[in-house]
């Protein structure tokens, strides 16, 4: 089981709520969690490259969940990815999923479920 | 049916005719005798009274007038060969009885000019009195036969009438099923506009769920470290209220949007009601790419009911989202304006830079059951622009400079 202490969490989500919820809740299990309010924000990051973990919203303002994937996806090591969404469509769920997504959290979702994703997106993660 | 009789009389020959004039003779029926062996015999017997009441009244000196009218009288009644005879047999009562000396047939030179001038004028009356026998003869076929037509026509148009009495009743059947009919479609389409608005909805309310959730669990973790950290999860309640409370606020238009109180009128500020109905929007804007920019100018309250405007504003935004879906040429933006404008109305003005309006479809944009859509039915402009009408304003469209198209509607403000 990887050490939480190791990985660095990104969170896209341009909801401040969700943002600021998922960064305390990780915070509190000891993760390290850095927030981002679009997909654009993230791209611009040079930190964010050092993501262990992606947890991304799927519907933001600008460039979509989806598009941030297919981008990630042309890189050298692209990092493993949780979809996170408030609404339940299932076309768009199998869309996530066919892009190699590592799990799909509906909005409200349990702290088991998330730390359960987590934890198998780390495992996936490339060792360097 | 006499009438019948008399229209086969003048066709049919002559013993016929005779036999079926044997039958009831009405007054005015009298010219019905025509000619045939009864007119012969009314010319034999015109100009044998015409003789004896000559002979009897003037006896001195006998006239020939009464035998003109024997002629004129016979020929009217009898026609033409009957008009003849009557003049043929004057002429020889003329010449026996009273052309002296009389009664014989000896006749001297000199009467000869009054026998033929007698004679030539008889026939001549009865020749004329024979032809306008026929002429009114042949009047009173017209007329029969017309009146025929006209009955003939009348049960036609009679029939006619009956079978478009019919039409008009089913047509007006149909009018009730229709009225009826777009009264369901007119509650269908709210409730797929309210479909359109569920999905938005429950975004709205599971973003501040998942954060309620979250806080929750990352409050507890923060109380469950080695060393409680109270600070951290008195900040984690703290939002838990904050996110509770933004779902409250979604729920309360959930309930005034379900709300079918109508005709509703409280001051409505319209830039808040932008405000608050573009949130509920937010997945379509996003999943589109929409770029959203408003402009809002400081308006005064207007009277209107909330959740029939706050429809009109939904209808018009998604209107314009769906009309940039298929544009990629050109960035999508959507503009939301309000202004003030004057004669004391407020302007709303919603902008896209989609395909716009085709010119053809240009007139038929606001009408009931048109749309450009595939799958539209036509319902969300036309029940905007009765809800903007009926609070007193206009709703209508115009191209976008630049391509796509501008939909604005004018509402009154509350007069002072």
């Amino acid at each position: 089981m990887t050490e939480p202490g190791e990985a660095f969490i990104a969170i896209v989500d341009d909801d401040e709520s969700v943002r600021e919820a998922l960064e305390s809740l990780f915070s509190a299990a000891g993760y390290s969690a850095s927030c981002y309010a679009s997909a654009e924000e993230f791209l611009a990051s040079a930190r964010a490259k050092k993501a262990s973990c992606l947890l991304l919203d799927l519907r933001m303002a600008g460039m979509s969940g989806l598009e941030l994937q297919r981008q990630l996806a042309t890189t050298a090591t692209p990092p493993p990815i949780i979809f996170m969404t408030a609404l339940d469509d299932p076309l768009v769920i199998a869309q996530a999923r066919q892009g190699g997504a590592v799990d799909f959290l509906v909005k409200p979702f349990s702290e088991q479920a998330l730390f359960q994703s987590v934890q198998a997106a780390l495992q996936r993660r490339p060792r360097r | 049916m006499v009438r019948g009789r008399a229209m086969c009389a003048l066709r049919e020959d002559w013993p016929c005719r005779s036999l079926k004039r044997l039958a009831i003779i009405k007054p005015g029926q009298i010219q019905m005798l025509g000619s045939g062996v009864l007119g012969y015999l009314l010319a034999a017997l015109l100009v044998v009274a015409a003789l004896i009441i000559t002979l009897s009244v003037i006896p001195e000196r006998p006239q020939t007038p009464l035998f003109f009218a024997a002629t004129l009288i016979c020929a009217y009644v009898g026609g033409i060969g009957p008009g003849l005879i009557a003049a043929l047999l004057s002429s020889l009562a003329v010449a026996y009885f009273i052309v002296p000396p009389t009664p014989s047939w000896n006749l001297s030179v000199a009467d000869l000019p009054l026998l033929v001038t007698t004679t030539l004028s008889a026939l001549f009356v009865g020749w004329l009195a024979g032809r306008q026998k026929r002429t009114d003869d042949l009047l009173r076929q017209a007329r029969d036969s017309l009146e025929l037509r006209v009955r003939e026509q009348t049960a036609d148009l009679v029939t006619s009438h009956q079978a478009l009495q019919a039409q008009i009743t089913e047509s007006k059947q149909a009018e009730a099923e229709l009225r009826q009919t777009r009264g369901e479609l007119s509650r269908v389409a709210r409730v797929l506009m309210m479909g359109e608005l569920a999905a938005s909805i429950a975004h709205e309310i599971n973003q501040p769920l998942a954060a309620i959730v979250t806080n929750a669990g990352a409050g507890l973790r923060w109380l469950a470290a080695a060393t409680p950290n109270l600070e951290q999860s008195r900040a984690a309640l703290h939002r838990i209220v904050r996110d509770g409370e933004r779902a409250g606020r979604v729920l309360s238009q959930i309930r005034s949007l379900v709300n079918k109180a109508a005709q509703a009128r409280d001051p409505v500020d319209i830039n808040q009601l932008i405000g608050e109905t573009l949130p509920l929007l937010r997945s379509e804007i996003n999943e589109h790419q929409i770029t959203l920019s408003t402009e809002f100018a400081t308006l005064p309250p207007i009277d209107g009911d909330r959740v029939q405007l706050q429809q009109v504003l939904i209808n018009l935004i998604l209107n314009a989202i769906e009309a940039m879906h298929a544009v990629s040429v050109r960035a999508r933006h959507l503009t939301i304006c309000t202004a003030l404008g004057d004669d004391h109305l407020l302007r709303v003005e919603v902008r896209d830079r989609g395909v716009g309006i085709d010119p053809a479809a240009a007139n038929r944009l606001f009408e009931t059951f048109f749309s450009t859509k595939r799958r539209g039915m036509g319902m969300g402009l036309s029940i905007s622009r009765t809800i903007i009408e009926a609070h007193g304003g206009h709703l209508w469209a115009e191209a976008n400079p630049g391509g796509g198209a501008i939909f604005q509607f004018t509402l009154p403000l509350i007069a002072k």
